[in-house]
């Protein structure tokens, strides 16, 4: 999944949707998150660099994980794609 | 290499111009330890979640209040409002610094009894009393606040039944300035009500009439409003020893007093804006002192408050359970303390606060309580840090009506513990069981 | 003669169509002959119109709502004043400064001047204590009652007839025609600025307005009076013209004797056709229209920061009358850049 086209980040962690012109705030470890799934890395290769750099368990990545990509995903930062395909 | 700190990854939506109720995050206060006690030692001896009670809080927050009335005023005397908090373990820190009690039905009468206090430093108030209650009362000599005519009938009936004297005051209710005006309790000032009734104790041969009590409201914002009362309650003081030569012993301007939690819908927080004890005291001295009653004759003041003097002292340990997303993106929390421990929290904004250094990130956020109901919410707006499961919270202001209003729903209620002066804590509620709630159930025989 | 260099704190650049003064005191205190200004906009949100006019502040902070605690606020200014080095502060909202006179003391030993009315005066102004004060001060007052719930509507159509002005204790008032009218307005002021709401009755009339500055010891330093021309929906003035009035000259000059007023302040009276003037509110600040009183002829901005100082200011008695203001709206063209700064960093 992509990280849409409109999107600017800047590295004091602001990011602009300038397709809905919403603006937003992201923490420092959500920048780095977002600049690595910008870059298209899957989760696997994402947890490892971070489980490597931080000090983290890796259920405790993975939940957060998901749990910002779908505010990712509700803040139309990444692509939509159908909820109920059940893919 | 050590690894670098983790916290967990946030995106929040900048919300542009519109009037946003928080502004910039402020400083997260942080609520590590109680009386010298850590938060996550607390917890590991009595469990999530728990009621905590600083006794040298009651004590100090007490020993304010008392200053600030003895200063002002000759003699002075409390009562311990009994729903506020019953424990007795909390009853005996105030009976221990000089309180009578004040009690609203016979199960804390007879509450007030087993601490140890003498029956004729009882005040009973109340709407409810039945002739089982006020022969107790008769019998023990205690304070009988009358409420309705039809309690004074009943009392008199009383007496004459055990052919024994009652002490009585009326309770008064009267225009402050405070709306609404609690004219369900007790005999009205304006519009005579309270002066026929004092007319008819004064001719009733087993009655002694002693004192005048008034109860304004609750969460009481304006000093004054005790004033305008206090000078109501002098004006029925001078008029029954104009018309009776009778002095009476006592005028009790019962509670109210605001404590420094935040009202749902106010703008300012509760601790800067709700009055000092010495502006109550202020008000209510000044009123009696500049009436019309000579010195010498000046009545003792009782005040029965409760709130003001026991909130602060109570905490409430938590855990958080759960983090969410609600459908609209909006940060969600589960937390193990709901409603049913927290009354107060239906006209509260309480405060609620992280245990140890946390994310500097905060979020607007809703607590939920743990209950299986829409309608176990803690707070519904608070700004607050990203936290995870396992961490442990710390609620401030919960020692008043909690420990009495709370109820017993889906879950057992959890142990209380108080630190005494030493910093020692103690179990003095225990957390309920399977056995001690179906002790009171019956099966059925067939 | 060089002008001395001051730094001046300013909140309220909200110069939208609800504006805030703090834009006009910045302007008339960058026309004092006797200050260079550098000037610090402190801000609540980020959309200010204040933080993107060109040339205006010099530095841009943002500050938490006093509703999330005095304290917290304070120490946001006193972290700023580290860096800055804050001479005067001149806070516009009513709702910040209980917060400031809280803390005047605490904020003058670090060298940073106000100049704000006590709390005694704040209090008895309170739109909920208007009708004690008319009568302590003898000035006549709309009869008004303080609602708690929408339950005291009836009590309150005892004793106005409609139409009446509901308003809250710090902004906001709407005429309400009718019961329904009166309880949307109570429960948007209520979740808004809290309790009390005032009901106040509806007096027919004209509205004037005194803008003023007292000196604390009972001296009228400056005093301007004007009409406005045309309001808003919200109630705001677009236009507004200095007139000759003694007996609202002499009003304000009594108030501000009796009362020892410290500090910026509007008067707002209704003129009845029978030319009795009725005070319906007293801002306890300096209004958003201060710098038609500067273009009449009184610096009030200027005035101000110097009593905050301690300066010795002589009462201003003249100004031009007949002087109009005309607001207009103005589309800036700004870069984000200064949006992401102040929304992420706090500061520019």
């Amino acid at each position: 999944m992509k990280i849409t086209e409109e999107i600017k980040i800047s590295d004091n962690g602001f990011v602009f949707n300038s397709k809905t012109g919403d603006s937003f705030n992201l923490n420092p470890f959500g920048l780095e998150l977002i600049k690595q799934i910008a870059e298209d890395k899957d989760f696997e290769s994402i947890r490892n660099v971070m489980l490597e750099k931080y000090d983290v368990d890796d259920l405790t990545m993975e939940k957060d994980y998901y749990e910002f990509y779908a505010m990712l995903k509700h803040h139309q930062i990444i692509a939509q794609d159908d909820s109920l395909d059940f893919k | 290499m050590s690894k670098l700190k983790y916290e967990k990854p946030v995106i929040s939506k900048i919300t542009a111009g519109v009037p946003n109720k928080f502004g910039m995050p402020a400083k997260q206060r942080i609520i590590s330890e109680i009386d010298g006690i850590p938060v996550p030692k607390l917890m590991e001896d009595f469990g999530s979640p728990v009621f905590v009670i600083s006794e040298q809080t009651i004590r100090d927050t007490y020993a304010e209040a008392k200053r600030a009335f003895e200063t002002r005023y000759p003699k002075v005397q409390f009562a311990w409002s009994y729903k506020t908090n019953y424990l007795d373990a909390v009853c005996n820190v105030f009976h221990d610094e000089g309180s009578w009690a004040e009690v609203v039905s016979g199960f804390e009468f007879q509450k007030a009894l087993s601490n140890g206090v003498s029956g004729s430093n009882i005040i009973f108030n109340g709407p409810e009393k039945s002739e089982e209650d006020l022969t107790l009362a008769i019998n023990h000599n205690a304070c009988i606040h009358i409420d309705h005519f039809d309690e004074l009938y009943l009392l008199i009936e009383t007496t004459r039944k055990l052919n024994k004297k009652a002490r009585v005051a009326i309770r008064v209710n009267l225009d402050a300035g405070i709306y609404p005006i609690w004219d369900r309790f007790g005999f009205n000032y304006e519009n005579g009500e309270a002066w026929n009734a004092i007319n008819r104790i004064m001719l009733a041969e087993n009655l002694e009439m002693i004192g005048l009590h008034t109860h304004i409201g609750t969460y009481i914002m304006v000093a004054s409003a005790y004033a305008v009362a206090a000078t109501k309650l002098s004006n029925l003081y001078m008029a029954i020893y104009r018309k009776f030569d009778h002095w009476l012993k006592y005028i009790d301007l019962g509670g109210g007093f605001a404590s420094k939690n935040t009202l749902k819908g106010a703008y300012m927080p509760g601790s800067e804006t709700c009055p000092s004890f010495d502006e109550y005291a202020e008000a209510i001295s000044n009123a009696i002192i500049s009436s019309e009653i000579p010195h010498e004759n000046l009545p003792v003041l009782f005040m029965e408050t409760g709130r003001a003097l026991v909130d602060d002292a109570g905490y409430l340990l938590t855990t958080v359970l759960a983090n969410k997303r609600s459908t609209q993106g909006r940060r969600t929390m589960v937390i193990d303390a709901g409603v049913n421990l927290l009354f107060t929290t239906f006209w509260y904004n309480l405060g609620v606060f992280p245990s140890k250094e946390v994310s500097t990130h905060v979020e607007e956020s809703t607590i939920y309580g743990p209950l299986c109901m829409n309608i176990d919410v803690i707070r519904d707006a608070i700004n607050f840090p990203q936290s995870k499961v396992g961490d442990q919270l710390v609620i401030e202001r919960v020692g008043a009506y909690n420990m009495t209003q709370w109820m017993q729903f889906i879950t057992f209620r959890p142990n209380v513990v108080m630190i005494d002066l030493e910093g020692k804590a103690h179990v003095i509620r225990r957390k309920e069981n399977l056995d001690s709630l179906q002790s009171f159930e019956v099966a059925i025989k067939k | 003669m060089s002008k001395q260099k001051l730094t001046l704190a300013v909140t309220g650049l909200n110069n939208t169509d609800n504006p805030g003064p703090g834009v006009p005191v910045i302007r008339g205190a960058k026309e004092s002959e006797d200050f260079d200004v550098r000037v610090i906009g402190l801000v609540y949100e980020n959309l200010e119109p204040g933080i993107y006019m060109e040339d205006l502040c010099d530095r841009i902070f943002q500050i938490p709502y006093p509703s999330s605690g005095s304290d917290e606020l304070i120490e946001r200014v006193e972290q700023i004043h580290q860096q800055e080095k804050i001479d005067v502060l001149i806070p516009n909202f009513d709702a910040e400064l209980f917060s400031f006179m809280k803390y005047e003391q605490r904020l003058l030993d670090q060298g940073i001047h106000t100049f704000l009315p006590s709390l005694k005066q704040f209090q008895e102004r309170e739109k909920d204590q208007l009708a004690k004060y008319g009568e302590k001060y003898g000035v006549k007052v709309p009869g008004s009652i303080n609602l708690g719930s929408v339950g005291q509507i009836s009590e309150m159509e005892d004793k106005f007839d409609y139409p009446v002005m509901i308003k809250g204790q710090f902004y906001d008032a709407y005429e309400a025609g009718n019961e329904e009218q009166v309880k949307q307005a109570f429960f948007k002021i209520s979740a808004k600025w809290g309790f009390p709401v005032i009901a106040q009755e509806f007096v027919k009339g004209t509205e004037v307005n005194v803008i003023a500055l007292g000196d604390g010891k009972g001296n009228t330093i400056a005093a301007v009076p004007m009409r406005k021309q045309y309001i808003t929906d919200k109630g705001k003035a677009w236009g507004g013209i200095t007139l000759a009035d003694d007996k609202m000259m002499k009003l304000t000059r009594m108030l501000i004797q009796k009362t020892k007023w410290k500090g910026g302040m509007e008067l707002e009276l209704i003129k009845t056709n029978s030319g009795e003037y009725n005070l319906i509110e007293i801002n306890p600040r300096i209004p958003a229209w201060v710098y038609l009183a500067v273009g009449a002829g009184q610096n009030i901005p200027d005035a101000l920061i110097k009593l905050a100082l301690g300066w010795d200011v002589k009462p201003m008695t003249e100004y031009k009358i007949g002087k109009m203001f005309v607001r207009y709206s103005y589309d800036m063209i700004v870069d984000l850049e200064k949006f992401a700064a102040i929304s992420i960093n706090k500061e520019i």
